[in-house]
């Protein structure tokens, strides 16, 4: 079977051969759409109106754990993420303990 | 194939029988060739990446030191240290992709002892890490322990994308640490300009509520990022990939090269909340790191004060940092020895793609060779 047979036979080959001579100006129409200003704008309030309903999900979600965590007496997230925020400042105050005693290595081993 | 029969109608038969056949295994070929693209691409999300043999020499919160092992003798290496730092999104491991398409491995066998700096990913706790506590807290710390591990007084830094602004703001804010040498890879830095057909006009004031988005979603999910670029580029992102791994999947290494770049882009990690709306505000609405009033922790952000040698590489087809955010800083610095290049490839191709070996490395590789002796 020749290859032009082939590929005639082939939907996917077809599809390829299709994109290959429409990539390019479908390519500059559809970058241009997106970056117009007005599919900036709509954009903008897609993700505003979005964004209202999920903050409000949130915010009832978040209560009603913080009140079923409390009552279970295990600690909220808030809790948990100060925890953890603790730990990475107290980390990073090893850490420059660790520079120092470093510092302090090298001047003992320079008198030397 | 069977003795064509010699009666005339069985001749139609034939000629249908045999068209029907060649149709239904060319389908059966397509069919076959459309299941292993797929088998291919659902693989890529789990294909080995970043496998240059490496230690961890530091670590603080989520944040990694890597230093690679030499592959060459130590006493053939260069000196000064290159620490590796790339951006808040996605993963590093693009310096590291897979082994013979790794800039890591080439930097290794160009004789430089390589450190990359891996920030992690941040969860709920890091929310209120500003974009400028990766680099008082993170990156300072970092640079410290590599001069420490190296036993080296000077180092070299190379930043890409949004690593790149990261290193320079450390060069503006730390001059007396002996930085060297200064790499940046389409480096977003100066936004006086704000080309149209960019990512820019959908993060201006009106176009996006900053911080009803952070305020909302705590870190900014890494999938709206990665969304927000491959819609910069719709047909090439969710059409072209995959044309290409069409076009190329008879050719094995080809096909493993593209799998290790498409779990890049999808394997995205979270911007921190904080970080991004500093980002978004300061650094880009703001354009505050050119301006030279913008103070981070009692200290001034002043590009003037960057003495380091320079190389400024700016991808020339980049669609999501303009050529004039990354090629303008090469007039702020006070680097005496200063060089812009210009590649011709995307932001992504300029580091994973199949050029990157003889055009980018080698060029960051022969402008640090010189620069790196003791």
């Amino acid at each position: 079977m020749s290859e032009e047979k082939k590929s005639e036979s082939d939907p996917f080959a077809q599809m390829i051969q299709f994109y290959d001579a429409m990539s390019k100006s479908w390519a500059k129409a559809m970058s241009d759409a997106v970056t117009s200003e007005s599919f900036a704008k709509s954009m903008a309030e897609q993700m505003e109106s979005s964004m209202e309903v999920f903050s409000q999900m949130r915010r009832q979600m978040g209560e009603i754990m913080e009140k079923y965590l409390e009552q279970m007496n295990l600690p909220t997230r808030k809790e948990v993420v100060n925890v953890a925020e603790r730990l990475t400042r107290l980390e990073m105050a090893i850490d420059d303990l660790d520079a120092k005693v470093d510092q302090v290595l090298d001047k003992l081993e320079d008198r030397d | 194939m069977q003795a064509k029969p010699e009666l005339p109608w069985e001749d139609l038969f034939f000629e249908l029988g045999e068209s029907t056949l060649e149709a239904s295994g060319a389908a059966q070929r397509a069919y076959g060739r459309y299941a292993r693209g797929v088998k291919l691409i659902v693989d890529s999300l789990s294909v080995p990446v970043g496998l240059a043999p490496k230690e961890t020499v530091w670590a603080l919160n989520k944040a990694r030191l890597y230093h690679y092992l030499p592959r060459r003798p130590v006493q053939e290496h260069y000196p000064i240290p290159l620490l590796l730092v790339y951006a808040l999104i996605n993963k590093p491991f693009i310096f590291d992709l897979a082994p013979g398409r790794s800039f890591v491995e080439y930097m290794l066998d160009q004789g430089f002892e390589v450190y990359l700096l891996d920030w992690g990913e941040p969860g709920p706790e890091d929310k209120n890490t500003a974009f400028e506590d990766y680099v008082t807290d993170y990156l300072f710390r970092a640079v410290r322990r590599m001069l420490r591990v190296s036993k080296a007084r000077e180092f070299s830094m190379l930043g890409y994308c949004l690593g790149a602004t990261l290193a320079t703001l450390y060069a503006a804010l730390y001059p007396e640490v002996l930085l060297r040498n200064l790499i940046l890879l389409t480096a977003p830095i100066d936004f006086s300009e704000k080309p149209t057909g960019s990512m820019a006009m959908w993060l201006e004031e009106e176009n996006l509520n900053v911080d009803r988005l952070v305020d909302t979603v705590g870190n900014v999910p890494g999938e709206l990022i990665r969304h927000w670029a491959k819609m910069l580029k719709p047909v090439e992102n969710f059409m072209g990939a995959y044309v290409n791994l069409w076009k190329i999947m008879h050719d094995e290494s080809a096909v493993r090269g593209w799998q290790a770049v498409n779990r890049w882009v999808e394997d995205v990690v979270p911007f921190a909340g904080e970080a991004f709306r500093q980002f978004v505000k300061v650094y880009f609405r703001g354009n505050k790191l050119t301006k030279g009033d913008h103070m981070v922790k009692g200290r001034k952000v002043d590009l003037e004060k960057v003495e380091a040698n320079l190389l400024n590489i700016v991808a020339e087809y980049d669609h999501l940092v303009a050529r004039s955010q990354a090629e303008n800083i090469i007039h702020r610095v006070s680097s005496q020895d200063k060089t812009l290049k210009v590649i011709p490839a995307t932001h992504v191709g300029i580091m994973a793609g199949g050029r990157a070996r003889h055009n980018l490395w080698p060029e960051i590789a022969g402008w640090l060779a010189p620069r790196s002796s003791g």
